[in-house]
């Protein structure tokens, strides 16, 4: 599974979120998961030294324009998606979500059992 | 050090020699909140900007209060001291924004800039019981204020939203006073909406996460002004004295007025010409004006609601008008809107809000003629 997750270092909510997905990427579910988060019309160093301070363990793409964000239908941050081996979009999420609330875990697992059938 | 001093001016006579004034004490009570064409006022303005931790070439660019209008804006000319390096005025070719474009010379460890900008303002009011015969805009210039921009769209949601609020509007004047009542009505603080806006009009309107600050809110009116076929534009500035009104959320309490950005709206309608709006100083007042989060039929709420549908006080200064501008030798993406300095490296953009790179300052003082 892909999550990609749509967010900017001045969102409150997105601050939590990219250290809730840390978590899930280095917990049970890490082998089977990977993130991609987007961060929508920021600076580049900003994020540099956003991340600098709270780093996290995934790769950050950086959207200066806003193109991806539109094209991806993002009208909140954050925003996630949940696609599965196909890169089908299975789940989406608008706004904050703590990735570590066991039926998230559960659902991510289904998914996870559902792609690999 | 380098100095160079050039004055542009853009009325008759320069300012006469300045003596500050004391600073203009705060009211003491409140009074109806009712701008209205008086005296003219002159204000100073001072920039400084320097860029620490200074790797390789850098350069910056600063916004100039530059926009004219006879009846109640008049710049009169900046001056600027840079460290090394050169500065000219470059005008935005599409909107006549203007700003200071500072190169620096490459080794210079401790890049700055300082520029003084002059200026006069006068209340603004316009009459609207009494259409006249006000300027006409050009076919090109209802284009251009009728347009969409990168984030102010004016078709799709935004276009079926302004439909709805103008409905069996009697007169584009009828429009334009629904389209502001409508936001001040609905772009409120919902403690239940959880998430952040992504910058553009339409995001807001499909998420239905109206909320924001100046430069949101009143892009929201210009979009749906535009998608009613109603000439609209932001105008961007700074406020730069205390309100006389007594209203504190309204105006500054200090020279610094280095956070005081602030973005305003007009609307252009046959007979009036443009019509100073404000519809996010009202959702200001709501939210912040003493003891804070009043109601929308707070007396003080509404003199001001009352108010900014066509008038300012003008206790601000408008640098410009432009969006999406592309600043010259940049490498970064262009400018939604020009109201903060910017500064490049050659690493790239830097973030106007860190302070540990980017450094800056504004104060302002009132002056005598």
């Amino acid at each position: 599974m892909v999550l990609v997750h749509f967010f900017a270092t001045w969102c409150e909510p997105c601050r939590d979120e990219l250290a809730s997905l840390s978590r899930l990427i280095e917990g049970p579910l890490g082998k089977r998961v990977a993130v991609l988060a987007v961060n929508v019309a920021e600076v580049p160093l900003r994020v540099r030294r956003f991340l600098d301070s709270a780093p996290v363990s995934f790769p950050v793409a950086l959207d200066a324009d806003r193109t991806v964000t539109h094209a991806w239908g993002v009208d909140v941050l954050p925003t996630t998606f949940v696609l599965d081996r196909n890169l089908t979009t299975r789940l989406f999420v608008e706004g904050d979500i703590d990735w570590s609330r066991p039926d998230i875990v559960s659902a991510l697992e289904t998914l996870g059992a559902g792609s690999a059938n | 050090m380098v100095i160079n001093r050039r004055k542009v001016l853009k009325t008759g006579g320069a300012l006469a020699a300045a003596s500050a004034l004391p600073g203009v004490a705060f009211a003491q009570g409140m009074r109806p909140f009712a701008p209205a064409p008086d005296v003219w006022r002159n204000f100073q303005t001072v920039t400084r900007l320097e860029i620490t931790n200074a790797r390789g070439a850098v350069q910056a660019w600063v916004p100039l209060p530059a926009f004219n209008a006879a009846e109640w804006f008049r710049p009169a000319g900046s001056t600027w001291t840079v460290s090394s390096g050169a500065a000219s005025i470059k005008r935005d070719t599409k909107y006549g924004a203007e700003y200071l474009h500072v190169i620096w010379s490459d080794g210079d460890t401790a890049p700055a800039v300082e520029v003084m900008s002059s200026f006069a303002t006068r209340d603004r009011a316009v009459d609207l019981s009494k259409p006249g015969n006000a300027q006409v805009l050009s076919a090109a210039e209802h284009l251009l204020y009728t347009s969409a921009t990168d984030l102010i769209s004016v078709t799709g949601i935004v276009k079926d939203t302004s439909d709805k609020i103008t409905v069996g509007s009697a007169s584009d004047l009828d429009k334009a006073r629904r389209i502001y009542e409508w936001i001040v009505e609905n772009t409120q603080r919902d403690p239940k909406t959880r998430g952040c806006g992504v910058g553009d009009i339409a995001s807001m309107l499909r998420s239905g996460n109206l909320r924001g600050k100046c430069a949101d809110l009143n892009a929201l009116f210009v979009g749906l002004a535009r998608a009613a076929d109603l000439p609209a534009r932001d105008v961007y500035g700074l406020r730069v004295a205390p309100s006389k009104y007594g209203y504190r959320s309204l105006g500054v309490g200090s020279a610094n007025v280095t956070k005081a950005q602030h973005c305003r709206a007009e609307v252009f309608l046959a007979g009036f010409g443009w019509v100073p709006v404000d519809p996010a100083d009202v959702r200001k007042v709501v939210l912040e004006e003493p003891p804070g989060n009043l109601a929308l039929g707070d007396q003080k709420v509404a003199d001001a609601r009352r108010a900014l549908f066509g008038s300012w006080e003008m206790n601000w200064l408008a640098y410009n008008a432009a969006h999406d501008i592309d600043l010259p030798g940049a490498k970064g993406p262009k400018l939604e809107f020009l109201m903060y300095p910017q500064a490049e490296m050659a690493v790239g953009r830097l973030d106007c809000l860190d302070p540990d790179t980017f450094r800056y300052t504004i104060n302002a003082r009132e002056v005598s003629a």
